[in-house]
């Protein structure tokens, strides 16, 4: 096993690498020119020059990629191209507003997940079961910008006016008065809400679904012909196979998570590691973007990792080698 | 990427979600001896609820059918049968209209300059549709090619295509297609030109680029359970080269979970072309699309012209909602396993 693991980080170095190196030259090559952002407001007609010049952006590109990642690798991850601040320091205010929202919606909805899957399986047809595969359906279906807007719109809005009051209540906008856990709550419970909806959506389903499978299984029947309680069998006997299926799809959605923080960000204008990414692309910043996917491609490598070590343990059945039998 | 998520991010859980009965406690019982292949047959068919509710909702699955089928008449009609023009020149009639709630005249209002909702909402169907169903064609084809190949050969074949999906899973999508999207003269490295983005070729390729991998790990995946079934080496023995394992034995096994994605991954593109729309980058002016429709009323929210968020985005719902029920019904339907009953 330790061995399994140790190949599979050595075998993701390369794969960042190369990853980064597409981001690096499409950037580059499609994106905007970093100088020409940084002198989109000066009049002087030689400041794309002398900026390019003073950042090294007239060198070779590969020279340039070299020198980002000597950067990178040696801890000194340097100054944005745009607006010379720290990029250590700006990957690292992202990450600290991005892990809360990311945090608890993801809590929110491995918790939800599970008991909507849960109770879905052990009654598959009834009528509780139809309206959350409903809910679930509706809820993969839902734009996430737009749920956003319309969420800003009912609570900010519409309710406190339902409710007689004059005038709107603001959610996402951090309290400046204090750090606790009412404001904590007025400031992420909107953002949570809307990125969790389709990650519940969509993991309930796979739960009940490996659950309902799970229960027909023999060892199951062996617990049930036991006489364990039926709480034990489908808690204990149950969930433990049924959830490999959902620490794959959890691991492959924390990749896919990325997207749906950069919309949430942008619907609540909060600044985060989506922000920063979309910023840094309309600036062509490199210089950002390329620590920015080293971390979160490394974010997203460890959790399939985790997902692959946690599969083979939960389901014995599992060969993580991948060897095929003779 | 868009989360929206990713195109085919949940797949499998419907593929997999049988809505099965009651279990087989009695069913299977004193068939031991007919060996593991015919107990793992009969548990699966004392599972299955019988043709009553295999079809779990044959009728919804037709009603959502024919409303896809209603909004793609409706989007290819739209120059006929739309009440107004989608980018009218600004008369002072057409002015005067502006800013109007939902009415009979204008069942989903007009905006600030007048323009009728309603008809930029078939205008906009069109881009949704054209491009959910280039992109989902697009994805099976590559993603199932892939998946097949590393899941059968296993070894180094299978670490190289992995390797290969990694990469691809690895890039920020989102990124990269805020970059290559937001360019309006693309090239493959300057070797040769590509459909630029603003156009619907352009977005299929992208998001097709980009949306293929989730089908080739669901395939590979599906592909190192079922080569290790018992009918494999039994097909090995009676003398089945592996192509004809793959084509007759473990496709045919894999046909819901392609199925199920092809599906979503309609919706999952129609999605996320919205998304990247509302973000600033897809079809340009005058062309329109459901996403940057909802982008250019953002700031509407709170004020009295929100409706203007409300109908594009209950329209892309809606079609994200049928296509997903469509994919649905669709395993329902295809599912070879649960027909085995």
């Amino acid at each position: 096993m330790g061995r399994y693991v140790l190949r599979r980080v050595l075998v993701s170095i390369p794969v960042l690498v190369l990853a980064s190196v597409l981001v690096f030259v499409v950037v580059r090559s499609f994106g905007v020119d970093p100088a020409r952002a940084r002198c989109a407001t000066s009049r002087d007609p030689a400041c794309i020059e002398r900026v390019r010049e003073r950042l090294g952006l007239d060198r070779p590109l590969a020279a340039q990629y070299l020198d980002e990642m000597r950067g990178v690798l040696t801890g000194d991850w340097g100054q944005s191209l745009r607006s010379d601040r720290s990029v250590a320091a700006a990957i690292g205010d992202a990450l600290a507003e991005t892990a809360p929202l990311v945090g608890w919606a993801m809590l929110v909805s491995l918790v939800a997940a599970v008991v909507i899957g849960v109770s879905g399986a052990r009654r598959p047809g009834s009528r509780r079961d139809h309206t959350y595969g409903a809910l679930a359906i509706a809820g993969l279906a839902v734009p996430t910008f737009w749920l956003g807007l319309l969420v800003i719109q009912l609570f900010t809005y519409d309710l406190p006016r339902w409710l007689g009051l004059d005038d709107p209540v603001l959610y996402s906008v951090p309290d400046p008065t204090g750090r606790g856990a009412v404001a904590g709550f007025r400031e992420l419970a909107l953002p949570v809400l809307v990125l969790s909806v389709q990650l519940v959506a969509g993991w309930s389903r796979y739960q009940r679904a490996a659950l309902i499978d799970e229960l027909q299984t023999d060892h199951v029947r062996t617990a049930r012909a036991k006489g364990l309680t039926e709480r034990r069998v489908v808690w204990k006997h149950g969930l433990r196979g049924a959830s490999t299926s959902l620490v794959t799809v959890v691991a492959l959605d924390a990749g896919a998570l990325i997207g749906g923080v950069v919309i949430t960000e942008r619907v609540f204008s909060r600044p985060g590691m989506g922000t920063l990414l979309v910023n840094s692309v309309r600036d062509g910043d490199t210089r950002i973007l390329i620590p920015w996917l080293l971390v979160a491609g490394a974010v997203v490598v460890v959790a399939n990792l985790v997902a692959d070590i946690g599969y083979a343990w939960l389901d014995p059945r599992v060969r993580v080698t991948g060897e095929r039998p003779a | 990427m868009s989360g929206t998520g990713r195109p085919g991010a949940h797949p499998g859980g419907a593929a997999r979600d049988s809505g099965a009965g009651e279990l087989p406690l009695v069913g299977s019982a004193g068939l031991v001896d007919e060996g593991i292949v015919a107990a793992d047959a009969v548990a699966r068919a004392g599972s299955d609820p019988g043709p009553a509710r295999r079809r779990r909702h044959p009728r919804l699955t037709v009603v959502a059918a024919g409303f896809v089928v209603a909004l793609a008449l409706a989007a290819a009609l739209a120059p006929v049968i739309a009440p107004g023009d989608p980018d009218p020149v600004l008369t002072p009639a057409v002015l005067a209209e502006a800013r109007q709630g939902p009415s009979w005249a204008h069942p989903f209002g007009t905006d600030q300059l007048g323009r009728d909702q309603l008809t930029r909402v078939l205008y906009g169907l069109r881009v949704s549709l054209l491009v959910g169903f280039g992109v989902a064609l697009v994805s099976v084809v590559v993603g199932a090619a892939v998946g097949a190949w590393a899941g059968w050969r296993g070894g180094w074949v299978d670490g190289l295509l992995m390797r290969v999906t990694d990469l691809f899973l690895v890039i920020p999508a989102l990124a990269l297609l805020l970059v290559v999207a937001g360019n309006p003269e693309p090239t493959f490295f300057g070797w040769f030109d590509l459909p630029p983005a603003t156009e619907v070729p352009g977005m299929v390729l992208i998001l097709s680029a980009l949306g293929w991998m989730p089908m080739a790990r669901i395939v590979r995946g599906e592909f190192l359970g079922l080569r290790e079934r018992g009918y494999v080496d039994a097909a090995r023995c009676a003398g089945a080269s592996g192509w004809r394992v793959v084509v007759t034995h473990l496709l045919p096994n894999t046909v819901g979970p392609i199925v199920v994605f092809g599906a979503l991954a309609v919706g999952f593109a129609i999605l996320n072309e919205a998304v990247l729309a509302f973000l600033g980058v897809g079809v340009q002016y005058p062309a329109v699309s459901l996403g940057s429709m909802i982008a250019d009323a953002e700031d509407t929210v709170g004020t009295e012209l929100a409706y203007m968020i409300l109908y594009p985005g209950l329209v892309l719902f809606l079609l994200v909602l049928a296509v997903n029920l469509v994919g649905d019904g669709l395993r329902d339907g295809f599912d070879p396993r649960r027909r085995s009953g």
